[in-house]
């Protein structure tokens, strides 16, 4: 992997701006949640309602990404007895059905007759793009929700091109814990990959 | 990107989605970054679905008369319909609520979190900022008045700045010389990082970018 050259892009500049203060959803919300605890699904409305409307925005435009957002939420409640904690994050799996729903919505946007096309969809409706799109969004968003120093090494070996040993100078911690720091960031955005695939199942 | 992933893990099913991931995270743009909230009240018209949609199956459990034996996910649905029905009612009276406190004393909903005075860097005028919550996240509302440029200019446009006064993350272009200016912050942007409220004269000359001109500024506190 460390042969492969990647553009980096410059993210430390704008990701380190995202906003963070939005609440993880804990344990117990994503147990209330699938308990067929209503109240659990406006905790996950307000963590996640950002997300997914601006994935859908990007896909299906601007006047159609509300609507698509109100289907995912309402397909994640009705179907809440498919999520299995153990197999990923309630982010992904909720960006996994984002991804079904704005396809939905770009296909059947293309069947209907369009007048003027002002509001043309920002993303080609090409299922492939929407995939890309929700992994990119899904593992921004993640990062963000990386515990604070997992998520200050993760971007310095991912974006800043900084070896471990680099790290560990640059942030004075152990070797180790950069070491143990990058490996349990890393698990937990594999963790909302999974939830995402586990959501095409 | 450089990652040293054999350092990290034996695995090979993890190394290999470590792999994904930094193909991913090595593709993502700024533009990746979540910033659209849905509409204010798209939550109640979820709310409203549900409580339509569990409405109906309820009608449908009571049409059949000599249906004694109610299933799980009817139940679940009646449950699911008092819950919505009690949280719109709950909606309700907040709102009602909301509605008597902000007519009296029109700070509602509004938490003042942070405020400065804007001082004088060039051109004329007078104003002040305040960062406040409100239920829909954090806003920036700037007052002013009698602004004047020290330049030829097109419009003004309010920036938040790090607190070395660099990096000006853009919020709004406005004309008006006094007035006040409410705007969300973007979600981009975390306040914490960016104090310094900005006030600039900008010509209309396709640069996006802040031009350097400041007239008014002040630092959130």
């Amino acid at each position: 992997m460390s042969a492969l050259a990647f553009t980096a892009p410059p993210p430390s500049r704008y990701i380190s701006l995202v906003d963070r203060a939005r609440p993880t959803p804990d344990d117990d919300v994503v147990n209330a949640f699938v308990n067929g605890d209503e109240s659990a699904l406006k905790h996950l409305y307000d963590a996640h309602s950002r997300l997914v409307h601006s994935y859908c925005r990007r896909v299906v435009g601007a006047d159609l990404a509300a609507d698509v957002t109100q289907e995912v939420f309402i397909a994640a409640w009705k179907s809440r007895d498919r999520f299995r904690p153990d197999q990923g994050t309630l982010t992904g799996w909720i960006m996994g059905i984002a991804r079904f729903k704005a396809i939905d919505a770009t296909r059947a946007r293309a069947r209907r007759p369009q007048l003027v096309d002002e509001h043309a969809p920002e993303v080609a409706d090409d299922p492939t793009d929407a995939d890309d799109l929700a992994l990119r969004m899904l593992l921004t968003d993640a990062l963000q929700h990386l515990p604070e120093r997992a998520r200050q090494m993760v971007e310095l070996a991912f974006f800043e091109d900084l070896t471990h040993t680099e790290i560990a100078e640059r942030t004075n911690q152990p070797l180790g814990t950069v070491k143990s720091d990058i490996r349990r960031g890393l698990e937990r955005l594999r963790r909302n990959l999974e939830g995402f695939d586990a959501a095409r199942a | 990107m450089r990652l040293e992933l054999d350092e990290l893990t034996d695995d090979a099913a993890e190394r290999a989605a470590f792999e994904q991931i930094a193909v991913i995270l090595s593709a993502t743009t700024p533009e990746d970054v979540a910033t659209d909230d849905p509409p204010a009240d798209l939550w109640d018209q979820i709310v409203a679905r549900l409580r339509d949609e569990t409405a109906t199956a309820d009608t449908s459990v009571g049409g059949g008369a000599e249906a004694t034996v109610t299933s799980l996910e009817s139940r679940r649905n009646r449950n699911l319909s008092r819950y919505f029905m009690a949280t719109a009612a709950a909606v309700l009276v907040v709102v009602a609520v909301g509605a008597l406190v902000v007519n009296r004393t029109s700070t509602g909903g509004t938490e003042l979190v942070a405020s400065t005075d804007l001082g004088l860097l060039a051109g004329g005028g007078a104003g002040s900022a305040q960062l406040v919550q409100r239920a829909d996240g954090l806003h920036v509302v700037v007052d002013v008045s009698n602004l004047s440029p020290a330049e030829r200019q097109d419009f003004y446009e309010l920036w938040l700045l790090a607190p070395d006064g660099s990096n000006p993350q853009s919020l709004k272009k406005f004309t008006a010389s006094s007035g006040q200016i409410d705007v969300p912050v973007p979600a981009g942007v975390d306040t914490s990082s960016f104090p310094v409220v900005d006030i600039s004269e900008e010509v209309d000359d396709g640069d996006t970018s802040h031009s350097g001109k400041s007239i008014l500024r002040g630092t959130l506190s």
